[in-house]
């Protein structure tokens, strides 16, 4: 089915770790998760997708003989969703920390290789930022990303608009260097559904069904 | 032990003994003292505060809340005590008992939130959403004026808690407690508004909080389904619907769901459905979307709906490579994986056959090759296939994690090791097995098992199929432990949630936490053991326990000088798989060697699973198979009930349980049980059970095979099975090549 974004949930946590460990070398236990989600619920977005044809029962055209048990695979979450990208964002909320604004952080972001270019990065990313700043009045956002992943310097630095600040050297276990960068966040230019260039806005006040009838 | 020597009676001095012992991993002297302390004076209030410390240590948490409670029963002055009991009680899930010690703890220490919440937080567990709801309200009034900037965040997770406890008891007030708030949630705000307007049947107001949530979330399918019930429009035409969407498409144009939808509802013989799929389909085919085929497969239960995808796509392709030659590579790559989905397999192949041949260089379609080489059975070939591509972008985990997966479905342990290692982190080991383990890799873990345990299978000699039985026991114990440690990690939040505030994710994260063990992957686990402890049971249960230590001669060099090689290779071996860092069961022989495999899959996997996961069909159908072992046939009888129930009296293997049933219970009591139990449950009439069977496995799916294999297995005198392996045989020729070989493989 389309990919649906969504706020995550401690249901998805399982999924997003499998996520992580599928794709990224920056792996985490379970209870990381468990901290984000707990002390930040409404920062990190998943995306899911529906890959049986179980979902919809609107045409009746193949009666299912019965609901069986969820797929063995940890990807799933629900009866044929399975979680296939996620934003994990958090506060920063280290007592050392030098500054002192309230700030967020992008602590992983990844999006399973079959699912890309369709944008599912960028829509996590644009959830994130937006309520990291409306829940908690971040005032800039940071992250890093791996000198090589031209992809996600690309994503953050040309798309979604994050300035450069440093290199930090030898930033991962493995000695690579990282990007450390950095967007200054302000509500009223983040709503997600204005980056669409969409020809027409809903104004939330016309009649949806006008204009159209039934034969 | 100072204490002790001047007054060995002291029951305190004996009790932190004890707990010393514990730390210092003298476990069974800790437990000589635990008994002296009780003996000693089992009222003690400081002896019981420490042995509960100590059980908390153990993990036993029930240990530690009877002795929590005890200390504060016996008068205990250390009120924090009290604090540490609730935390027992829910980890526990004594939710009464949680309640009364909330409340005595708040009594103790007013001026905390935090002590209120979780008062509050207590309540409601224990499904008293009026008294939740009084305790939020008191200390709101206490504190109005008096919060500081840094404590907003919590107030308005708070606020938001309470309203959702009103909103269990009256929807009427919650909306207009909710119209009195401004929290920092604004999405929670927005969805419980739609909702209660809703609820309240004001659906024009709710719909337009949905489209103010699509303002916010395009890309959200509940918002357009939503937002379509407060529309009244689910029931209107296909035409009308479709132009709804035209109209939000507008709204939304790089959202998939506008675009998407129409074609659920739309339907096949409508000559708009070929419109709308066409749109779709070379929109994303053109953009090289790798998924396209995925985002359109829930529409392939209706056939109708294939034949026209099909005939699109097959035409489409003709001048796709006019548009690009990229385009044409992702159109031979939509095919492939349509064609595989209807089971046509050679088109498949050559589909993405055409695709690689164009472009090399193309990671995904080594990926969708490999898997229709999996559906020929040919899985060494599909790991060779994947690995090409992996060799294609070296810095990608995800490939590399796909082609670990391949290589351990071929079977290919050394291979895979030597794969996944590339990405983690092997300090002072040969490989990745262990950090793996510690990272909580379940996808890896559970492979790895199901690998052993095929090769147990395939092993040459009765001592290799033992050791690979062991490891996969091993891998499958892995797994419990991993949801074991996922439970035990909630142990923190019952305090910290309290003092930040997020109680509506607590809660959730409380009833998660109360399935954890049904989780997929322990479901998985719990399958793959019960498979080698059965058979273990079955194969042992008629043999007179023999005497294994088989004498070797002193004098026989040469055996001597062979188990000296056979111990060297088996080091290398070992030091491959060890899972931690203390491990001393490497091969999981304590597990395999088990005296008393029933017991031990009950108490190592399959319990966790039956108290979370009773609703399960696979937890009923375990259930079956371990009570019918255990001779205990009411209980079977009731797994098999609970099956009918759960699959709608449709279930492939209930022909084969039930007239094993019928058939092996001793003569006697539970014979005469098995049978009133049978006739009970379901409609049989013994003197044509070749309609009892066909009932249930009818049609050509692997599952419906299986079924009719399960009951071919058990060779029973009062069916026909020469008649049963015929329709197995007819079945066979309808089923895919890997299906197929994995019948044949227990035939």
């Amino acid at each position: 089915m389309a990919i649906t974004i969504r706020q995550a949930q401690i249901s998805d946590i399982q999924a997003m770790q499998n996520a992580n460990l599928n794709n990224l070398p920056e792996n985490y236990q379970l209870k990381y998760y468990m901290y984000h989600i707990l002390s930040w619920p409404e920062a990190s977005y998943v995306a899911t997708t529906t890959d049986g044809p179980e979902q919809f029962d609107e045409n009746e055209d193949v009666q299912i003989k019965y609901v069986k048990d969820i797929k063995g695979d940890p990807a799933y979450v629900n009866h044929n969703e399975k979680i296939v990208g996620y934003a994990l964002a958090k506060m920063e909320d280290d007592p050392d920390a030098e500054d002192k604004t309230p700030h967020g952080h992008v602590t992983s972001l990844s999006v399973m290789r079959t699912y890309r270019r369709q944008g599912i990065a960028e829509k996590l990313m644009r959830q994130a930022l937006y309520a990291l700043t409306e829940t908690f009045q971040a005032e800039y956002v940071s992250l890093h990303v791996r000198k090589s992943n031209r992809a996600a310097l690309h994503l953050y630095r040309d798309t979604l608009q994050f300035e450069v600040l440093s290199i930090e050297k030898s930033y991962y276990a493995d000695g690579e260097d990282a990007y450390s960068m950095k967007k200054l966040l302000k509500l009223d230019e983040l709503l997600p559904s204005s980056f669409q260039k969409a020809e027409a806005v809903d104004d939330l006040e016309q009649d949806l069904l006008d204009g159209i009838d039934d034969e | 032990d100072g204490i002790l020597k001047k007054n060995s009676n002291y029951s305190e001095g004996l009790a932190l003994k004890a707990l010393l012992l514990h730390c210092l991993n003298e476990k069974n002297e800790s437990e000589i003292y635990v008994n002296r302390a009780i003996t000693k004076n089992e009222d003690s209030p400081v002896g019981n505060h420490i042995l509960g410390i100590l059980r908390r240590v153990q993990q036993d948490y029930r240990g530690a809340a009877h002795h929590f409670k005890k200390a504060l029963d016996n008068g205990s002055t250390n009120k924090q005590i009290w604090r540490d009991l609730s935390v027992m009680e829910v980890q526990n899930r004594d939710y009464s008992s949680l309640a009364k010690s909330r409340h005595a703890y708040l009594e103790e220490f007013l001026g905390y939130r935090a002590n209120w919440t979780g008062l509050a937080v207590a309540h409601e567990l224990n499904n008293d959403f009026g008294q939740a709801e009084k305790v939020l309200t008191k200390f709101e009034e206490l504190a109005t004026d008096k919060l500081t900037e840094a404590e907003m965040y919590e107030h308005s997770e708070l606020q938001l808690y309470k309203n959702h406890i009103i909103a269990k008891q009256d929807i009427e007030r919650a909306l207009k407690d909710l119209n009195k708030l401004d929290t920092f949630d604004k999405l929670d705000e927005l969805e419980l508004r739609a909702t209660y307007l809703m609820k309240l049947g004001k659906s024009k107001e709710a719909s337009k909080v949905y489209r103010e949530l699509l303002k916010r979330n395009p890309d959200n399918i509940k918002y357009y389904t939503l937002l379509e019930v407060s529309l009244g429009t689910l029931n209107k035409s296909g035409k009308f619907r479709d132009s709804l969407y035209q109209k939000l498409a507008k709204f939304y144009p790089k959202s998939d769901p506008p675009a998407f939808i129409p074609l659920t509802f739309l339907k096949s013989q409508d000559s708009l459905f070929k419109l709308r799929v066409e749109e779709y389909l070379l929109k994303n085919l053109k953009r090289g979307v790798p998924a396209t085929f995925t985002n359109v497969k829930p529409l392939y239960k209706d056939q109708g709906k294939i034949s026209i995808i099909e005939e699109i796509v097959l035409k489409f392709l003709e001048k796709s490579s006019e548009i690009s030659p990229i385009v044409y590579v992702w159109t031979n790559y939509f095919l492939s994986q349509h064609f595989l989905y209807k089971g046509e397999l050679s088109k498949a192949k050559n589909h993405i056959d055409l695709a690689i041949n164009h472009t090399p260089t193309l990671v995904e379609l080594y990926i969708l090759k490999a898997r229709v080489l999996k559906h020929y059975g040919e899985f060494i070939k599909a790991a060779e296939v994947i690995n090409e591509g992996r060799l294609l972008d070296l810095q990608d985990r995800f490939i590399n994690s796909k082609t670990v997966k391949y290589y351990l479905r071929a079977d290919l342990i050394d291979k895979a090791y030597e794969t996944v290692s590339i990405f983690t982190k092997n300090d002072n080991s040969v490989n990745g097995v262990k950090d793996l383990h510690l990272m909580q890799a379940s996808w890896f873990i559970i492979e790895n098992g199901e690998s052993f345990a095929r090769l147990s299978e395939k092993a040459e000699s009765l001592e290799e199929s033992k050791r690979f039985k062991g490891l996969a026991l091993k891998r499958f114990q892995a797994i419990v432990k991993i949801f074991e440690e996922y439970y035990n990690d909630q142990l923190d939040f019952h305090t910290f949630c309290l003092r930040k505030g997020t109680a509506r994710s607590y809660i959730k994260t409380l009833k998660w936490e109360d399935q954890i063990f049904s989780s997929p992957v322990y479901m998985r686990a719990v399958l793959g053991a019960s498979k080698i402890y059965f058979n273990k049971f079955d194969n042992e249960k008629d043999q007179v326990v023999e005497d294994d230590s088989v004498e070797v001669k002193k004098n026989d060099k040469k055996a001597k000088k062979d188990k000296i090689a056979k111990q060297k290779a088996l080091e290398s071996e070992r030091v491959k798989h060890i899972a931690y860092t203390d491990d001393d069961d490497v091969f999981g022989e304590l597990l395999i060697d088990s005296k008393t495999p029933l017991d031990d899959f009950q108490n190592k996997f399959f319990n966790h699973l039956l108290e979370q996961g009773s609703d399960k069909i696979i937890t009923n159908d375990l259930q079956y198979n371990l009570q019918f072992r255990l001779k205990k046939v009411a209980l079977a009888i009731g797994a098999l009930g609970k099956l009918k129930k759960l699959t709608n009296d449709q279930y492939e293997l209930i022909p084969a349980y039930v007239l094993n049933l019928k058939n092996n219970c001793e003569k006697g009591i539970s014979s005469i049980l098995a049978e009133k139990g049978i006739e009970k449950n379901f409609n049989i009439d013994f003197n044509k059970v070749d309609e009892f069977i066909d009932k249930y496995t009818q049609g050509d799916s692997i599952e419906s095979t299986w079924g009719l294999v399960e009951l071919y297995k058990l060779k029973l005198e009062s069916i026909d099975n020469e008649l049963i392996l015929s329709k197995i045989e007819k079945k066979l020729t309808k089923l895919q090549p890997y299906e197929v070989l994995l019948i044949k493989s227990v035939l």
